[in-house]
């Protein structure tokens, strides 16, 4: 169903995609490099894109997003990507899958130098992850609007996952994201490090 | 579109007057192409038999920091990459730089390539969920490593 108007005009999960970029509510990650490839797609919001492309009110700020950036383009360059399926135990993986589970909802994690960084979102189809919602793990950040997500059972945590889903829900309307536990059905090349 | 955060990467790198913030990028993509590289090996590996206990037998560590070291690249040094290659598949890491400046420029946007490349993968996906995708292409072009 488009988002655009009231209608009840269907379309495709492409077609949807396509016109949420066309509307300027998603943006793609390109990467930096000219020679680069683009193996996969990452769409984000105008939020995390912010942060992405600045201006950055401080210079500390630009280099920790800096170094975000580089991290978000390995997933579309294609690189190996490290996955966990368990809730609340993806250690050092890339992606973690966000509880419950069965939502489909994960966070992309940026986790060096401190302030830990986290994009949560999710897959709109295979190998196009879409990052809605910036946050810093632990250490508060002047440059963020939320606060830290804190604990792994904080209400700032299920507060952030509940602004995912409502976000997702808003733009991506009857589509959910893809929900299940192999990574194979989600994204080319990964890695479960459990 | 590119974005004005990438021009003014390769601007800086174009001029060679690196901001914190583009050597910030650089660092991290330096470490993730590493960790592509190496994981990449190891996945290779692991097809023919290779398991996270065998490899920490290998290079005299506990399979648990096996683990954390193959989760992310955070916290590897050039000794870990060292260990990690010889360990995996006997290699050792020739260093060779190129400009990231060069190479062909897309004259598509990143939706439509990223588009055409998820059919391909997702043609090539294997479909049962025990197994994880062999890659025998390795198209980093600026690490390599010789037997």
């Amino acid at each position: 169903m488009g988002w655009t108007s009231g209608l009840l005009t269907y379309m495709s999960i492409d077609a949807l995609i396509s016109d949420l970029v066309r509307a300027g509510q998603l943006h793609a990650i390109e990467p930096t490099m000219p020679g680069d490839p683009l193996r996969r797609e990452m769409l984000v919001s105008a939020e995390v894109r912010g942060h992405l492309d600045g201006p950055w009110p401080a210079s500390a700020w630009r280099t920790r997003c800096s170094r975000l950036r580089a991290n978000l383009e390995s997933f579309v360059l294609g690189d190996v990507i490290s996955a966990c399926t368990v809730p609340f135990s993806a250690g050092k993986a890339y992606l973690g899958l966000l509880s419950p589970p069965t939502a489909g909802y994960w966070d992309i994690r940026s986790r060096d130098p401190k302030p830990s960084l986290r994009i949560l979102g999710g897959f709109a189809r295979y190998d196009t992850f879409v990052g809605l919602i910036p946050a810093v793990r632990c250490d508060p950040s002047e440059y963020l609007d939320r606060g830290p997500l804190g604990d792994k059972f904080s209400p700032e945590w299920r507060s952030a996952i509940l602004e995912t889903k409502a976000e997702w829900k808003r733009l991506f309307l009857a589509y959910p994201p893809i929900s299940g536990t192999d990574l194979n059905d989600l994204f080319s090349k990964p890695y479960d490090p459990v | 579109m590119i974005s004005s955060a990438s021009l003014t990467i390769r601007s800086e790198v174009e001029q060679r007057s690196p901001s914190a913030g583009t050597r910030a990028y650089f660092q991290a993509r330096t470490r993730n192409k590493l960790y592509d590289f190496v994981l990449r090996r190891f996945l290779a590996e692991k097809r023919n038999g290779l398991t996270k206990a065998v490899l920490a037998r290998r290079i005299g560590r506990k399979p648990e920091a096996i683990t954390r070291l193959l989760g992310a690249p955070g916290n590897w040094t050039i000794d870990t990459v060292c260990d990690l290659l010889l360990g995996i598949s006997g290699e050792e890491l020739l260093p060779d730089a190129r400009s990231p400046l060069d190479g062909p420029i897309r004259n598509i946007t990143a939706v439509d390539q990223a588009t055409m490349a998820r059919v391909r993968n997702h043609t090539d996906a294997p479909k049962t969920s025990s197994t994880i995708p062999i890659f025998s292409s390795v198209p980093v072009s600026v690490f390599y490593a010789h037997p």
